[in-house]
């Protein structure tokens, strides 16, 4: 984040990279090019020279007036006439017309001819009586030189008597081809230049794109991303403007049972499902939805750019951990009041004892106190003989109170018998399991006159076995088929997810719940396996 | 395995398309031939060509058509530039022209740019003055023109550059004398140069040794020296260069070549035609009768001979050069 904060360096770092790539790769083009060109100018110019050189001293050569002028004085001034218009025609430096080694006549340079005359390379003209072209001297001071034999005819036969030299200055041709090359330079400079300034604008319009960001802080934030993304408990998709998936985190991978990339595929395919409502378009706000059994908590957000869509951030947020949170909560302060409704009788009680005391019956109030301690204590005893388990014994001692408080009469069966629970069954379990359950029996009968509940434990055989009967009115038909479902109920709105509850407790204990219901009372029976 | 079948059949097939082509190739020659003369009809390269023809045709040893075809120009050079873009079914006559060309500059050609088949056949060359010269030997020659070479006439033709005097160049730079003050008169031809020799305008000339033997043999020149191995059967009173103290040997060969690229199946068949045709009866009596010296060389001999010349005319050349 220390990059982030300080743009001047990125400026620089991403303008002088492509600045340098750029500048690198274009000189390297046009120093190529220019340098294969100005190559290839100077060997051709070169050849050409040769050439000249060649054909010239060969074409002089066969010119009657060099022949005669080694035998006629008289001609000497017509042939420097035509050896000076040869000069003027040609880019030659020199010519020179030898007798024999000596020389004979020269026009031109007379710096090229001493230079070239200190080897001149006339012998096998002179020997063999061949034409060719020959290069004298080293380095920048070379002259190309085309030599010729003069072959001069006495009628019976020929002679050789001397050379014709044309003589070309390197150094010439050198200046002539960079001559030449000045527009290709010229050329190359524009081209270098407008090569700087488009890879200029080309960072500036990339750093546009990128926000001012370097490639390598772009690569962390998307890493961060990820990695943020992953890292999250509620289910995240993002999709472009096409509804193509460009981004699902782990947990909207397992919420919708997707796995490996599912990058750029369509995001109705990937969930398989088109019958979602958050894949409307006019789909806002938070909704509670069933995705496969799970409570989730879907929203959808649109991504704008320049005021258009350019894609669409799905959040599910799963309500399954907060129901149990709630649900245990409940539980709570189910128990909490029922200590409360147990306050209350002592309370009661305790105002007949004080009544008792204030009105000087003092006898009575003692036969009073023994006497509620004795059933207490009886009942308890009863409650601790055959139900061995604390945690019953606990929830079944703070029903009680509340049935008392109700006026409604809760009873364990006689016959219950319960050693200790196994170690599956927790607390949390079966207070949901009892409680809702002994909770809704009372309810049913709390108007009647001579409500009654019974609980009935067992634990002989396989299973235990619980069961809540009370005679209350039953449970009407029509609600017989949706008993189980989650927050459906004939309490009224808000509710209904006791039983969906006690169903769901009793799945994970692996046990079983049965109903039995008609006019005169319901029977809820659970049967938990002892080992699972 | 199914597969492997198949390539194995594959491979099958292929190796027999190999065999039938290793067939066709065996086929050659399979038209007309063509032998290339680069020269005018007339000259020895025309004879040459005109001879293998012949002795080829007439003693059935090719049994397809043989033409002689006349390319002159630039000392053989249109000639073998024609047969460079040939096949092999066309072999030109060639000579060292086809090394000095080059090395003295009027020529791109070199020999390596052709398939070297054959040396047939070579002439000598010789020195010869009037009977009434004041020289007998090469020796007396050598120095009255080391002590003032402008003095000595020497006729030589057609041309400088040839064998005629590229051999006189080689033995006078034996004898230490710069090329440079040589007085070669040049005439048209080898005929003119003895006709200049009788007429006494030259001191003395150098010319193929056939050029020189009648009037040797009629008195009315003499033969100094031959450039041979050993005396001529017929000219026994003529000494080599060899015996006069210089040890050189200067043949004026011809020979025979192909186009570039030519397969060896191709070259072994004209190595094996040429070689026969060499030991024909009708092929010795055409060398008798030209004053000629069978000279075979078969394809790998000759391709050897011709480094080995290459290497003695550069040495030639540049050491005239160099003005020794």
């Amino acid at each position: 984040m220390k990059k982030i904060s300080n743009p001047n360096r990125n400026v620089m770092t991403i303008q002088l990279k492509i600045l340098g790539l750029v500048t690198a790769l274009i000189l390297f083009i046009v120093v190529a090019i220019t340098g294969i060109y100005i190559l290839f100018e100077y060997r051709e110019d070169v050849a050409d020279a040769e050439k000249m050189a060649y054909q010239t001293a060969k074409t002089l050569s066969y010119m009657p007036t060099a022949r005669e002028a080694l035998q006629d004085q008289d001609v000497i001034p017509e042939l420097r006439n035509m050896m000076d218009n040869l000069l003027r025609d040609t880019d030659a430096s020199a010519v020179v017309m030898t007798e024999g080694e000596r020389l004979f006549v020269t026009m031109g340079d007379e710096d090229m001819i001493l230079k070239v005359f200190d080897h001149p390379p006339i012998e096998k003209a002179l020997i063999f009586g061949s034409s060719y072209t020959e290069r004298v001297g080293k380095a920048e001071e070379m002259a190309l030189v085309g030599v010729s034999p003069l072959l001069v005819d006495y009628g019976d036969y020929k002679k050789v008597d001397g050379t014709i030299m044309v003589i070309y200055d390197r150094a010439l041709i050198i200046r002539s081809v960079i001559r030449d090359s000045i527009p290709i330079l010229t050329v190359s400079a524009i081209a270098l230049v407008v090569g700087l300034a488009g890879s200029l604008l080309l960072a500036k319009n990339i750093k546009k794109d990128t926000l001012g960001l370097e490639p390598k802080e772009i690569a962390f934030l998307y890493k961060e991303r990820k990695t943020v993304f992953s890292s999250f408990k509620d289910g995240m998709i993002v999709t472009d403007a096409e509804g193509r998936v460009r981004m699902m985190n782990p947990a909207a991978k397992s919420l919708f049972h997707v796995t490996g990339s599912v990058r750029g595929q369509s995001l109705k395919e990937v969930i398989g499902e088109p019958g979602y409502p958050f894949l409307k378009d006019d789909f806002r706000g938070d909704e509670e939805l069933e995705i496969r059994e799970q409570a989730i908590i879907a929203s959808r957000q649109d991504l704008r750019t320049d005021g258009r869509r350019s894609g669409t951030i799905f959040t599910f947020r799963d309500k399954t951990d907060l129901r149990k949170m709630s649900a245990s909560l409940s539980e709570i302060r189910r128990v909490s009041e029922d200590l409360r409704a147990q306050t209350h009788e002592f309370k009661n009680k305790l105002y007949v004892i004080m009544g008792l005391i204030q009105l000087n019956k003092n006898e009575e109030a003692i036969l009073f106190i023994r006497d509620e301690t004795q059933s207490q204590e009886n009942y308890a005893k009863f409650v601790s003989s055959s139900v061995r388990d604390e945690k019953l014994q606990a929830i079944i001692l703070g029903k009680m109170a509340k049935a008392s408080e109700q006026h409604v009469s809760f009873m364990v069966d006689p016959g219950s018998s319960l050693e200790r629970l196994p170690e599956s069954v927790d607390l949390n379990g079966l207070v949901t399991i009892l409680g809702n359950l002994i909770d809704n029996a009372m309810e049913a009968v709390k108007q009647l006159d001579h409500g009654e509940v019974v609980l009935f434990v067992s634990d002989l055989g396989t299973d235990i076995l619980f069961e809540v009967s009370d005679n209350g009115p039953g449970i009407p038909d029509e609600c017989f088929p949706k008993l189980f479902e989650r927050g459906v109920s004939g309490k009224g709105p808000g509710r209904g997810y006791g039983l969906a509850n006690v169903q769901m407790e009793v799945k994970l204990l692996g046990g079983e719940i049965e109903v039995q219901s008609d006019p005169r009372g319901t029977t809820f029976s659970v049967f938990l396996p002892k080992i699972r | 395995m199914k597969k492997w079948l198949l390539i194995a059949g594959a491979t099958l097939v292929l190796a027999g398309c190999g065999n039938s082509n290793a067939e066709d190739g065996s086929d050659f020659p399979n038209k007309n031939i063509e032998i290339v003369a680069p020269a005018s009809p007339g000259g020895g390269w025309d004879l040459t060509a005109r001879s293998v023809q012949k002795a080829l045709q007439d003693n059935d040893l090719v049994t397809e058509n043989i033409n002689v075809q006349n390319k002159p120009g630039g000392g053989g050079e249109v000639g073998w530039k024609y047969l460079e873009k040939k096949d092999a079914h066309t072999l030109a006559v060639n000579s060292s022209l086809v090394i000095t060309n080059n090395l003295l500059g009027t020529s791109e050609l070199t020999h390596e740019q052709f398939t070297p088949l054959a040396i047939l056949s070579t002439e000598w060359l010789s020195i010869a003055v009037a009977p009434d010269s004041p020289y007998s030997n090469i020796e007396e020659l050598m120095n009255a023109i080391k002590e003032d070479p402008k003095s000595i006439k020497i006729g030589v033709g057609p041309a400088l550059g040839n064998n005629d005097h590229l051999s006189l160049v080689q033995l006078a730079g034996e004898y230490g004398i710069d090329a440079k003050d040589l007085n070669f008169l040049v005439y048209e031809g080898g005929g003119d140069v003895v006709t200049a020799l009788l007429g006494g305008h030259v001191d003395f000339v150098t010319t193929s040794m056939s050029e020189v033997k009648e009037q040797h043999l009629a008195g009315k020149l003499k033969i100094l020296g031959i450039s041979a191995e050993e005396r001529e059967e017929d000219l026994e009173d003529v000494p080599t260069y060899q015996e006069q103290g210089v040890d050189m040997v200067f043949p004026h060969w011809r020979g025979i070549m192909g186009p570039p690229g030519m397969t060896e199946e191709e070259i072994a068949y004209w190595d094996e035609q040429l070689a026969a045709m060499a030991e024909t009866e009708l092929w010795q009596e055409i060398v008798e009768n030209n004053d000629w010296e069978s000279y075979y060389m078969n394809s790998e001999e000759t391709s050897a001979f011709l480094k080995e010349q290459t290497a003695m005319y550069k040495g030639l050349v540049e050491d005239a050069g160099m003005g020794q």
